[in-house]
């Protein structure tokens, strides 16, 4: 039963299921790095696949689509941060509000389109071809991982690389982190706080974006309702997991990728009751998180020790 | 000294100004939900008449209303427990639904008296929804994950959980998707006969008395709400709280179990819930309108259930879908909980405010 983790195309999967999340946690990452709690991710995923979906369908062409789902992502991300920085909102609140829009509204002009409250199968939309890509897929069991992915997953990796690069390398992403870090000192440094805030979510609208294209654009071919069933949540524990940092961010949305699609296996080949696995991811975060946490816990506690030993030494 | 006794006599507008504040959120918002409703619908009119009106037209609507209202009374006040402990816990829905489910568990498997199985079923998902309340502060503990993240992962596990416990136990083999019925000495009858309202209504005002009472007179009320807006000062000033925190969380739950498994019993004949329970925004919406006073909470409460009965009402005559109602409250939610919203109308006052006082404290130098 078990022989599905030696088969390629498990892993591939896996990856696959990856690349909603991965876009989903760098977006909380670079919230996070920026010293704001948005909850509104999951939103704006939600709103982007819809968005793209309406726009490809509308002007049949692929690219153009997915740019209006871009900038609906980055409208989206600044009304949120309009409300949670201009106007002084609670942060939670106007994530809970962002989302509700969202789950409200992409009902509703879903509706108003298509007549059905479902899906948009009734739209002829586009969606993102998948890649070979060339050398790669001939080497064995790599290739069948890798390559043949959605381009959009490619594009993720792409996203997340350059992302880290600009968060660590750049002037742009030190400042963001230096806002993130401490607001007030990074006012006094002569650092625009708000303007940094808004091109971090500006980032974060992007990443939602794609996420929620790869949902409705890439793994299926229609926008469902309430198609991001809670990954834009979930992307806030890998979040806290990888406290803020993009790489170790997607490395840990991989852990995501994998209960997902453990999750599928086993409702094929067990004879547990289906919708109690479906709970199985949310156990298998919050179990890993917790493992975490305390090896990180017990790490800083030995180094204190390691310090406090040298001092007396000295 | 004469000064002073008629500024206290002075009706001061800005006394009010949390109320001017909602009520001006309110109104904006829903003048936006009008705009957009005569942008798309071919007959505008009528659609609005039944969002705003429809409710009232018959007695049936009107009592649908005052029932719908019950669960989301009690999510209102077992929010404002968890809320005003400065936890931003919305695990409500979890305890909510597993409050029903446990409710049908005791229901259908074991056999009591009439108003002892009620009670029963009632106590127990309330000591359930208390448990699952306190989960997403435990775990934040060793995890150090948003509680509002947690909070949410929880209203699904254990709806997934729920719904396996009922689908593997309490499944009627035939016919649609359901539990067995329950047995009569286990509903709540109704209270007025032919309406659909039921004796959780009675459980609800109690409820109510009992929350306002906890929150507003006894020490445990003072420093749940101390904790919730100053924890170090709350933790200086010698208040456990931890404990408090924690308390405040098992209570809440204890209120959003017991409003499920209320409604359940009191509306349901068996359990039909295969989609998970959205009371939760409902709740929290409730909770800001109120302005975190339990005082305000049915009133808020019943205002949205009259929304939400308007919007189902105006769906079935127009084009329309219900679900402008989660758009409208989404809407509402931003603007309420905005700080900066009207702001300039109390920086103004307190501008004047203190103009005056700098210029008769002048007055009085001089003199």
């Amino acid at each position: 039963m078990m022989d599905f983790f030696m088969s390629p195309a498990f892993w591939k999967t896996v990856l696959a299921s990856t690349t909603p999340v991965m876009l989903a946690t760098l977006a909380a990452n670079i919230m996070t790095k920026s010293g704001i709690f948005n909850l509104a991710i999951e939103g704006t995923m939600l709103i982007c696949a819809l968005a793209g979906v309406i726009a490809s369908a509308f002007t049949q062409n692929l690219w153009l689509g997915c740019l209006i789902a871009v900038l609906m992502g980055i409208f989206v991300s600044f009304v949120f941060g309009y409300f949670a920085l201009i106007m002084k909102g609670a942060m939670n609140a106007c994530g809970v509000a962002m989302n509700l829009i969202a789950s409200g509204g992409t009902v509703f002009v879903l509706v108003m389109l298509t007549g059905s409250k479902a899906n948009s199968s009734a739209l002829k939309s586009l969606t993102f071809p998948v890649v070979d890509i060339p050398v790669i897929k001939n080497i064995p069991v790599l290739g069948t991982i890798l390559s043949g992915q959605n381009l959009v997953t490619y594009i993720s990796w792409v996203i997340v690389a350059v992302t880290a690069w600009m968060l660590y390398k750049t002037k742009l992403g030190i400042n963001i982190r230096a806002v993130g870090e401490n607001p007030a000192a990074a006012k006094a440094a002569g650092i625009d706080v708000i303007f940094h805030q808004f091109v971090a979510l500006a980032i974060c609208g992007v990443a939602c974006a794609f996420g929620g294209m790869y949902l409705s654009m890439g793994a299926l071919r229609s926008f469902t309702t309430g198609m991001v069933a809670g990954r834009g949540y979930m992307s806030l524990a890998m979040d806290a997991m990888s406290q803020g940092n993009p790489v170790v961010g997607c490395l840990s949305s991989l852990l995501y990728g994998f209960s997902d699609t453990i999750t599928v296996y086993l409702q094929l080949y067990s004879k547990i009751d289906l919708k109690l696995i479906e709970a199985f991811p949310y156990l298998f975060i919050i179990v890993v998180l917790v493992i975490i946490q305390s090896i990180r816990k017990s790490v800083a506690r030995r180094k204190e020790k390691l310090a406090s030993l040298n001092q007396a030494a000295i | 000294m004469e000064k002073k006794t008629k500024n206290t006599k002075k009706f001061d507008i800005m006394n009010y100004f949390n109320v001017i504040r909602i009520a001006a959120a309110l109104l904006l918002s829903i003048i936006l939900v009008f705009i957009i409703i005569f942008f798309v619908s071919d007959m505008p009119v009528v659609a609005i008449q039944k969002l705003m009106l429809g409710p009232l037209e018959t007695k049936r609507s009107f009592f649908n209303v005052i029932v719908r209202g019950i669960p989301l009374v009690f999510t209102g006040l077992g929010l404002t427990l968890c809320l005003k402990s400065g936890i931003f816990n919305i695990s409500s829905d979890a305890s909510f639904y597993m409050g029903a489910v446990v409710s049908t568990a005791i229901a259908i498997s074991i056999p009591l008296p009439n108003i002892v199985h009620q009670t029963v079923q009632i106590l127990v998902a309330a000591v359930v929804g208390g448990l699952i309340s306190m989960l997403p502060v435990i775990v934040n503990k060793y995890t150090k994950v948003n509680p509002v993240v947690l909070a949410i992962m929880a209203n699904s596990i254990f709806y997934y959980f729920g719904l396996s416990i009922i689908s593997t136990f309490f499944l009627e083999p035939s016919g649609s998707w359901g539990s067995y019925k329950f047995p009569d000495d286990a509903r709540l009858g109704a209270m007025i006969k032919g309406t659909s309202l039921h004796y959780g209504f009675l459980i609800m005002i109690v409820t109510t008395i009992f929350v306002i009472f906890l929150m507003n007179k006894t020490s445990f009320g003072y420093k749940v709400r101390v904790t919730g807006s100053n924890t170090a000062f709350a933790k200086a000033s010698g208040i456990k709280t931890g404990f408090v925190i924690l308390l405040a969380q098992f209570i809440g739950g204890a209120i959003a179990g017991m409003g499920g498994a209320i409604e359940i019993v009191g509306v349901y004949k068996r359990f039909q819930w295969q989609a998970q329970t959205n009371y939760v925004w409902d709740g929290l919406l409730i909770y800001m309108l109120s302005n975190g006073n339990p005082t305000y909470i049915p009133l808020t409460a019943f205002f949205i259930a009259y929304l939400r009965v308007g919007a189902e009402i105006m769906s079935r005559s127009s084009d329309l879908d219900p679900e402008i109602v989660t758009f409208l409250q989404g809407i509402i939610i931003f603007l309420v909980a905005s700080q900066r919203f009207l702001y300039f109308i109390k920086q103004r006052h307190d501008q004047k405010l203190s103009l005056e006082q700098a210029e008769s404290e002048e007055g009085g130098a001089t003199a």
